[in-house]
């Protein structure tokens, strides 16, 4: 099956910032569909995805420390889209591009006030001139590499600059986070305004999507099996795949004797009922209980009742 | 969907790691790239019933990682009747909705109690429930204290085997929500 999603894609790379699920938050919550892919991803990967942005995460390394995470040395050529930095990832744009990245005499960490110099960037449309911003960070951009220009300050320091010709911005603070209230608002300015997404990633566009691919996947003729667990995820699934392809789907729904007081039946009718879903269920309690006799061992007692450990042996 | 970039593998919904690696099936994975919200927002979308989507997480080895020390049928119908008073007072309180989880941990304990004129060496039960975001991270639920004395009261007086019930007041991390 492929990957690529019929979507508008943003890719981003992931440098081992704590925040990096939280930029695909924002991203996804903006109605653009996004992926996270290590830092190190091969050029044919990328666009293979055809993105229409990429996003640098931020990290903990320093990028002029040896052995600091980079991305393959003609990505930023090589993949032709509109290109935004956060934190690590404006400081790799700074090292890769001709400037100059250093410690700085003081960790930053916390709030900072934001003064806008440009109004008139993309980047930053519709933001008042000045604004919170939420800094973590041990290293910053000592000199703006050839053909950037700066376009916001903290305390008289460097925040943001942007190279708008090659489409390449980059920003010091966190847009990701609950802590830069406006953040939100700089994440939608690069996605629309700069790569010129529309959004079209929405629950009934993705509905849609996933149930061509599993019909394309099935052809005319292929069937499926589902352990359902009854919980969100595999019921869920379920209810996608029977979108598809409906009765040719066949759910299993095994009571392992460890569930709650009532939930093997009542599940089972709900699920038959409300979504008409074509469900076997399994009573096998026993053959769990007998393989559970005797054990106390927290980790020995999931190896006992993992899928695939059956039966036991 | 799990990433393996420099920061640790991040761990979502996602899992079919119990699957044998050599298998004549093929995989089906409709899920693989959305985040936790986004799947009930697509079971919305697909009519999957609200009592399911709107149901605490539950894993995968069951109450077994809910009864601490060996697992019988006794002590498995123990965990059970405890679980369904705290799922339904929580409800009734309307508090169901705002905690992530919440359920009893039977512990290998007996301790000494009084019902009416005897002494009783009975079972204690944990409560644990936590607010979270993501599971990722999670801060004990500061649940009413009426809430929990009707629990409580519920849960000694109604399950014979049970005399001492008492509160997890950790968080995540440096605890874990489940305590197996």
């Amino acid at each position: 099956m492929t990957n690529v999603s019929l979507h508008e894609t943003v890719i981003i790379l992931d440098f081992g910032s704590q925040y990096t699920q939280l930029i695909a938050r924002r991203v996804r919550e903006a109605g653009v569909y996004c992926e996270i892919l290590p830092f190190n991803a091969p050029v044919e990967a990328i666009n293979a995805r055809s993105p229409r942005g990429l996003i640098f995460s931020g990290g903990p390394s320093s990028v002029y420390a040896q052995d600091a995470p980079k991305p393959h040395p003609q990505l930023l050529d090589a993949i032709d889209c509109p290109k935004l930095g956060i934190c690590y990832g404006l400081q790799v744009f700074a090292e890769e591009l001709g400037g100059a990245v250093v410690a700085s005499p003081n960790r930053e960490f916390g709030y900072a006030r934001l003064k806008i110099l440009d109004v008139t960037s993309r980047l930053f449309g519709g933001l008042p001139e000045e604004m919170d911003v939420w800094m973590s960070h041990g290293d910053h951009v000592s000199e703006v590499p050839p053909g950037f220009r700066v376009t916001a300050l903290t305390d008289d320091a460097l925040n943001a600059i942007e190279d708008e010709s090659r489409g390449i911005f980059g920003v010091q603070f966190h847009p990701e986070v609950a802590h830069t209230p406006l953040g939100a608002q700089v994440l939608r300015n690069f996605l629309f305004a700069v790569c010129g997404c529309r959004g079209d990633w929405s629950p009934e566009a993705v509905v849609e999507e996933q149930v061509n691919r599993i019909r394309t996947q099935l052809g005319e003729t292929g069937r499926v099996v589902c352990g359902l667990s009854g919980g969100v995820d595999s019921t869920v699934a379920a209810a996608l795949v029977h979108k598809a392809v409906g009765d040719r789907q066949t759910c299993i729904f095994v009571d392992n004797g460890l569930l709650r007081e009532g939930e093997f039946e009542s599940t089972l009718s709900l699920l038959r009922q409300s979504m008409k879903l074509n469900i076997v269920g399994v009573q096998a309690g026993d053959l769990f209980l007998e393989a559970l006799r005797g054990i106390t061992d927290p980790e020995e007692k999931r190896k006992r009742i993992r899928p695939g450990s059956y039966p036991p042996g | 969907m799990s990433v393996r970039g420099p920061s640790a593998v991040i761990k979502s919904h996602h899992n079919v790691g119990g699957l044998p690696e050599k298998m004549k099936l093929k995989l089906i994975e409709p899920l693989r790239e959305l985040f936790k919200d986004e799947v009930r927002l697509i079971g919305r979308e697909l009519g999957v019933p609200p009592e399911i989507l709107g149901r605490h997480p539950f894993p995968g080895p069951g109450l077994a990682v809910r009864i601490i020390g060996e697992i019988t049928e006794e002590k498995i119908r123990l965990v059970q009747a405890a679980d369904r008073i705290f799922d339904e007072e929580l409800r009734l309180a309307e508090l169901y909705n705002s905690v992530w989880q919440a359920f009893p941990v039977l512990l290998p304990v007996s301790t000494v109690g009084v019902m009416g004129d005897e002494r009783t060496y009975e079972r204690v039960v944990a409560l644990r429930a936590v607010t979270s975001v993501d599971g990722m991270t999670a801060d004990w639920a500061r649940l009413p204290h009426e809430v929990l004395a009707r629990v409580s009261g519920r849960i000694v007086s109604e399950i014979r085997g049970i005399n001492r019930v008492v509160y997890d007041i950790s968080s995540k991390p440096p605890s874990t929500i489940e305590w197996e």
